[in-house]
């Protein structure tokens, strides 16, 4: 570094505001160079001659009016605060207040999301219900045919939705009054023990209809009763 | 216990409980007590109103920047952060209301800088060297005429005493930077003198 290099550097270190690591190696240069011992001594100079100035002072008179006029306008502001800029005061007047008063409004929107996540029950989707409960039993059996029982589904919700056609070919096959198609409601009354007291010892197979055309599902039943 | 660790101790309890009293001041102050205010007003007007004249350098603009500047004071003492010191954002609200007070003096036609009417009152003496009072005046039309931010670096280190961190916060800049302003601003003194010294001899 040149001599003009070190002049910023000379600039701060005639007040101490060089830091350590560059105050030292400007100690080094200043052992060997003259220039910059001379621009130094230059630069104290003139910063003595700035700091004469710290000594102005200002007169009691000057100070007085400027407080008065403060004061004039202070107490006007005061009367026109409303109710609410003293609220507004109240609640920010701190950064530790303003930090409060975040952390609860954000505790207590936890709280009320958290609440309301554990008190709603779930809609339960009807798509997803419907496998499990058969939706129409159609027995069809060489022999002999029974109403089977489709299971109660006493939780499952009234949703209107459009009721599928029931297609061609399974309206042919049926013997017996035409399946029921759609909700649980609409199941036929469960068979009574006697009827099914008749029909064992027999061979009988069970189509249910789902509500997908497509999937029908095909129970046989042996002589014993059991599936 | 030594009589001097005593002097010590209470020295030190004397200034714990003043710094408490000045908290409760500004605790007061923000909630809107008048009282309160005037007691803070009392304490660091001299210093606003000394600061003020240096950064715009003319006595009616400095009054005007120093009324602002309490006014601000009063209307957002609330929203100061009383974890941090109470000096260096009393200086930045200073400096702020100078500049404004500096931007609207700067319109054309109004624009009157310190260095040329100052100048203009510093008439040539017989005598080689200049007098205390010449050399004053001399460093005022220095002062005025640095750049703004220089300026502001500069009165607030080199005359209000203020740290380089605390000018760092009452400038809302780095540390670096207010290092890179002193600097400059330095350099620029020393050569504005020297010239004008250069001029007159």
């Amino acid at each position: 570094m040149n001599c003009r290099g070190w002049n910023p550097h000379i600039a701060l270190y005639v007040q101490g505001d060089l830091e350590a690591k560059p105050a030292m190696a400007l100690d080094q240069h200043l052992l060997v160079c003259e220039e910059c011992t001379r621009f130094l001594e230059e630069l104290r100079s003139t910063q003595c001659d700035l700091l004469r100035l710290r000594n102005e002072t200002v007169d009691e008179a000057t100070l007085s009016r400027v407080r008065g006029r403060v004061l004039e306008q202070v107490r006007i502001i005061e009367r026109r605060r409303t109710w609410m800029d003293r609220m507004a005061m109240w609640l920010w007047g701190g950064f530790r207040w303003r930090y409060a008063v975040m952390g609860g409004m954000a505790a207590v929107a936890i709280a009320a999301g958290s609440w309301r996540l554990s008190h709603v029950q779930p809609v339960v989707a009807p798509q997803a219900a419907l496998p499990e409960a058969p939706m129409a039993v159609v027995p069809v059996g060489p022999v002999q045919t029974v109403e089977a029982v489709a299971p109660a589904v006493p939780t499952l919700r009234k949703v209107s939705r459009p009721q599928k056609p029931v297609p061609q070919e399974v309206q042919a096959a049926n013997t017996l009054p035409p399946p029921i198609v759609g909700p649980a409601a609409a199941v036929p009354a469960p068979a009574t023990p006697a009827e099914m007291e008749t029909a064992a010892g027999k061979e009988t197979l069970v189509q249910i209809l789902t509500e997908d055309p497509n999937v029908v599902i095909y129970w046989l039943i042996d002589r014993t009763g059991g599936f | 216990m030594s009589e001097t660790a005593v002097q010590l101790l209470m020295t030190r309890s004397a200034g714990e409980t003043n710094s408490r009293e000045w908290a409760l001041t500004i605790e007061k102050a923000a909630a809107g007590d008048v009282s309160a205010f005037e007691q803070i007003m009392l304490r660091t007007e001299r210093s606003v109103l000394v600061t003020a004249r240096r950064l715009l350098g003319n006595p009616a603009d400095a009054e005007e920047a120093a009324q602002d500047v309490f006014i601000r004071v009063f209307k957002y003492l609330h929203r100061f952060d009383r974890s941090k010191p109470f000096e260096p954002w009393l200086y930045r609200l200073t400096v702020n209301a100078c500049n404004d007070i500096a931007s609207r003096r700067a319109r054309p036609g109004e624009d009157l800088r310190l260095e040329d009417h100052e100048l203009m009152t510093v008439e040539p003496t017989p005598h080689d060297t200049f007098s205390a009072d010449e050399q004053r005046r001399l460093m005022q039309c220095a002062v005025a005429s640095l750049p703004q931010k220089q300026r502001a670096a500069v009165v607030l280190r080199d005359l209000q005493g203020l740290s380089t961190a605390e000018v760092a916060q009452a400038l809302d800049v780095s540390q670096a930077t207010v290092r890179s302003h002193l600097s400059s601003a330095r350099l620029r003194l020393k050569r504005f003198i020297e010239k004008r010294l250069r001029r007159k001899s």
